[in-house]
């Protein structure tokens, strides 16, 4: 295993841009669709907890899993017919405990610059390597061409201070 | 402008969903008669060379030609619209007022703030509204008709309503309910739609469902919770929308 001290693993700071547009997403449903602009508040108030935490430092692999999936909708709520997502379920993920965040800065930053640089759908995929050793995402266009991929491994453990 | 003396905006961003809370916005704002939308700076320059628009609505960043870098480009128009930036990046602000944007909101975007934002671009195009709308009067508005056809509740048929008479009309789904001294009637008009005709006859937006006859108001009362009730002639109550408490403060000198 990795090690990391805990000041070295601290998440990336939360995305204003992200927050605002996100916002901006939902009020746009408030009047044609209030239910969702309930479901994308609720999907960001959920973002924002999980984020704003410091304690623990390390989560269940599942956790953090699930932390990406509410990043996927909220990208999804922000723009509705260009991403596309492929997520391992609870039950594909390897039981590690991995550092709070570090799947999900490196999926944002692989989606976030993709649909912030390239106009037309993406699509992600996620997945565990067989040997349960790391994430690999790839974002692509739907046919799989323009393909950006990144490696997360897992498993990292956080030093004591 | 256009020929009814309202604004012509167009509208940019990728953001599909802050794009329709936008158009929404502009179409509720009595300073507006034409909106336009795009969702890249390719399709913007299409519309901007196929029609004249007072003001662009621009956001930051979008994919290929962001929007500072058309802002630019528009410099060289000879008669540019006045651009408006649109973001979610507050740092971007001091960018922004190098290429002489007229203003910057940060998304999401409150109705007051675009009201503000949409001021600059009139006074950019020349046009300069006044802060206080015309009081209703006995002599019809030289801006609109002064009457109204409402479905009769008795008999069927249409009944005419003077404007100056109607204190309330309250959103009732695609329709309005007028609230008048003989009688509350339907009229088959959205809300927002009067919101723009009546502006000039001094009727005001205070609240998603209802537009107000200033004329008709009495009393402002502020509640704790920072919304407001607008009380009328006859003591008939009107929720006021905290986001409109201000404005209208202002509006009646209250």
């Amino acid at each position: 295993m990795q090690q990391r001290s805990a000041t070295e693993r601290a998440p990336a700071p939360v995305s204003v841009h992200f927050v605002n547009n996100v916002l901006a997403a939902a009020a746009s449903y408030v009047d044609d669709d209030p239910d969702e602009a309930r479901d994308v508040l609720a999907e960001l108030s959920a973002f924002l907890s999980y984020r704003l935490r410091t304690e623990p430092l390390d989560v269940p692999l599942a956790q953090e899993l699930d932390h990406v999936g509410v990043y996927v909708r909220l990208q999804q709520a922000r723009f509705p017919d260009r991403v596309q997502a492929q997520l391992p379920g609870r039950r594909d993920a390897p039981d590690v405990r991995v550092l709070r965040s570090s799947v999900q800065d490196p999926v944002a930053q692989l989606l976030g610059g993709r649909l912030g640089e390239h106009p037309g759908p993406a699509r992600l995929v996620l997945r565990a390597l067989p040997d349960g050793s790391a994430l690999e995402a790839d974002v692509s266009k739907p046919d799989g061409g323009d393909l950006a991929r990144v490696h997360i491994p897992l498993g990292m453990e956080v030093a004591p201070t | 402008m256009t020929e009814n003396g309202g604004l012509a905006i167009l509208a940019v961003d990728d953001e599909p969903r802050a794009l329709a809370d936008i158009r929404r916005l502009l179409e509720g704002s009595p300073r507006v008669d034409r909106v336009a939308t795009a969702t890249s700076a390719k399709e913007a320059l299409v519309y901007l060379s196929g029609g004249k628009y007072d003001g662009l609505l621009l956001d930051v960043h979008m994919p290929e030609i962001e929007g500072m870098a058309l802002a630019r480009l528009l410099r060289r128009f000879a008669d540019p619209p006045g651009v408006v930036f649109l973001t979610g990046h507050p740092d971007a602000a001091v960018e922004a007022f190098e290429v002489q944007a007229l203003d910057f909101i940060v998304k999401p975007v409150s109705s007051e703030r675009l009201e503000a934002a949409l001021e600059r671009v009139e006074e950019h195009a020349g046009r300069s509204v006044p802060a206080v709308p015309a009081a209703p009067s006995d002599e019809p508005a030289a801006t609109g008709p002064d009457v109204v056809a409402v479905d009769n509740p008795k008999g069927g048929g249409k009944r005419l309503v003077r404007l100056e008479q109607i204190q309330v009309a309250q959103a009732n789904g695609d329709y309005a309910r007028i609230h008048a001294p003989d009688g509350r009637f339907l009229l088959r008009t959205p809300l927002s739609q009067l919101e723009k005709d009546w502006a000039p006859v001094g009727f005001a937006r205070v609240h998603r469902a209802y537009l107000v006859n200033l004329g008709h108001a009495v009393e402002l009362r502020a509640l704790p919770n920072g919304t407001a009730v607008l009380v009328m002639r006859d003591g008939e109550e009107i929720p006021v929308a905290r986001r409109n408490v201000a404005a209208l403060r202002r509006r009646l000198n209250a």
